[in-house]
Parts: structure tokens; sequence; C-alpha cells
């Protein structure tokens, strides 16, 4: 009994307007907003540092994996007979890495990278030897660009 | 081919990998006077001729040297070097010197291995060889 008669006017006399200023009430608002605002910002900041981490790890992986692919399209192109279902084998490969490598790069490099995802998908099913040369030439020149791209990168981090 | 701000370096080794893939450009093997002097390894190297210049493409592999490194605790000292290899594409004078290297870029393993597919007569080979199988 003696308990709860304490309690209870512990918590009547801190929930008494009269007792709490309002200047008191005005910061602790403030420092809640800005609490969140800076977790906001800390969450935001965390993630984008570790995208640029797992994109710095893997874009120059993915690289060197659509470099091979490009240069095995060279190889079929070597041989006027070249398989057609090899070709297309390839062409798989490359839209695998092109696909995954879209996902881990800045926008401008995005969209060079859709540009020859859009290119490789639409030769794909019937692979006429020009088409197989021009997606090879785009593979190459997407590759070189990339390669920039991931030099540019090493001084951001 | 796809123009946008591309290093013509790059569209240079494009096209004559067209070309030789094509049948358009025929390269052989290099003589001797005209074989490349580096130090390392040197592969077979082939000549070209196209629009009254001489090119040669040859691949060359040599050991680059690592920073020593010790270990803290054993004291020893590692050095172990890496293999480097690369496909050079020079512009010769008729004498055989070099008067221009290709820059580095992308593409020029995939020329070297079409001229050696070229050279080799790989593409003959196998259909002369998957006739019989036919017979």
């Amino acid at each position: 009994m003696h308990v709860r008669f304490i309690f209870s006017d512990a918590v009547h006399y801190t929930l008494t307007p009269a007792v709490q200023p309002d200047w008191l009430s005005s910061a602790g608002s403030a420092a809640s907003i800005a609490g969140l605002l800076l977790t906001i910002w800390v969450l935001l900041t965390v993630r984008r540092l570790r995208d640029a981490y797992i994109a710095k790890a893997r874009v120059p992986e993915l690289l060197e994996k659509l470099s091979e692919h490009t240069s095995e399209l060279s190889t079929y192109l070597n041989d006027p007979h070249g398989s057609a279902d090899e070709i297309r084998l390839v062409l798989g490969r490359v839209l695998v890495s092109l696909k995954l490598l879209k996902k881990k790069v800045d926008p401008d490099m995005k969209r060079s990278v859709e540009q020859t995802r859009r290119l490789v998908a639409d030769a794909k099913p019937s692979v006429p030897r020009a088409r197989i040369r021009l997606v090879y030439e785009h593979l190459v020149i997407l590759v070189e660009e990339l390669r920039g791209y991931q030099a540019d990168k090493e001084w951001e981090l | 081919m796809p123009e946008n701000g591309t290093s013509k370096w790059v569209k240079a080794i494009l096209k004559l990998t067209r070309l030789t893939q094509e049948g358009e450009l025929l390269w052989g093997v290099a003589p001797p006077e005209y074989e490349p002097e580096a130090s390392g390894k040197v592969s077979t190297a082939f000549l070209a001729e196209h629009h009254n210049r001489l090119l040669r493409v040859w691949k060359h592999a040599y050991k680059v040297p690592r920073v020593a490194s010790q270990s803290f605790f054993s004291g020893t000292k590692h050095e172990s070097d890496l293999l480097h290899s690369e496909i050079n594409l020079d512009l010769l004078s008729d004498d055989g010197d070099v008067t221009w290297t290709f820059p580095q870029t992308d593409g020029l393993e995939d020329l070297y291995a079409a001229v050696q597919y070229q050279v080799a007569g790989v593409s003959e080979y196998l259909d002369t060889l998957l006739e019989e199988e036919n017979d």
C-alpha cells in the first residue's frame, strides 16, 4: 500500500503540466526529430557505402568475365561455319554478366550496359553473322568503357 | 561499328580483326629479319601488308619484378616475379624497324587469336578432317 501510494504520487507529479516547463517539452520533441533524421541519414550513408564496396569488389570480376565471353565470340567469328548453338550459349552468358553489371554501376554507365544488353538479346534468337560481329564490337567498346569507369572508381573510396 | 566517343585505337583494332576474320587481310609468319627483339619470351610474330604499310603482331611474355617483402617473424625476404604477357601491334618500315606501336587496348588479344587461326589454316584443316569423317 505504501509503495503504491509513493508511485502514484511520483507519477502524478511527473505528469502534471504545472511541474514540467514548456521549453523542455519542445526541446525533447526537437531532439527526437533530430535523432530520427540522423538515424535515417546514417542508414542511407551506410547503405551507399555498402553498395560502393560491393561494386568495387564485384565489378572487376564481372568485367573480366564479360571480357572472356567477348573473346569467345571472336573465336566463333574466326570460323565462317561457327556453330549457332554455341554462339547462343555465349550470348546467354554475356546477358547474365550484363544484367549483373547493370545493378552495380552508376546511372550513366547503366545506360551503356542496357544498350548493349538489348543488342545482345535481339541477336540471340537467330545469331546472323553480321549481327554477331556488331554485338562483338559493341562488347569490346563496352569493356573498354567499363575499365575506364572502374579506374575512376578506384579514386572514390 | 559503334561510334560514340570510342578510342580510335580500339576502332582500328576492331577493323583489322574483322578484315582478318573475313579473309580480306592476309597474314604470314614474319621472316627472321622482321622478328621482334625483346627480353623474356617472344612468340611467333606475324606480318601483313595493308595500304602499303607493314603490320606486325606478336605476343610478348616477361617477368615483372615484385617488391621484396620481409617477414617480421622469420626475417626472411620473399621475392617472386609476376608473369605478364601482352600483344604488340607494330607498324614497320621496309627495313623492319618499328615506326609505331599501337597502344595496349582491348581487342588486341582477339586480333592475335584471329591471325593465328588464319595463318594456321585451322578452318581448312577442320573442314578436311570432318569431310573424312563423312566418307
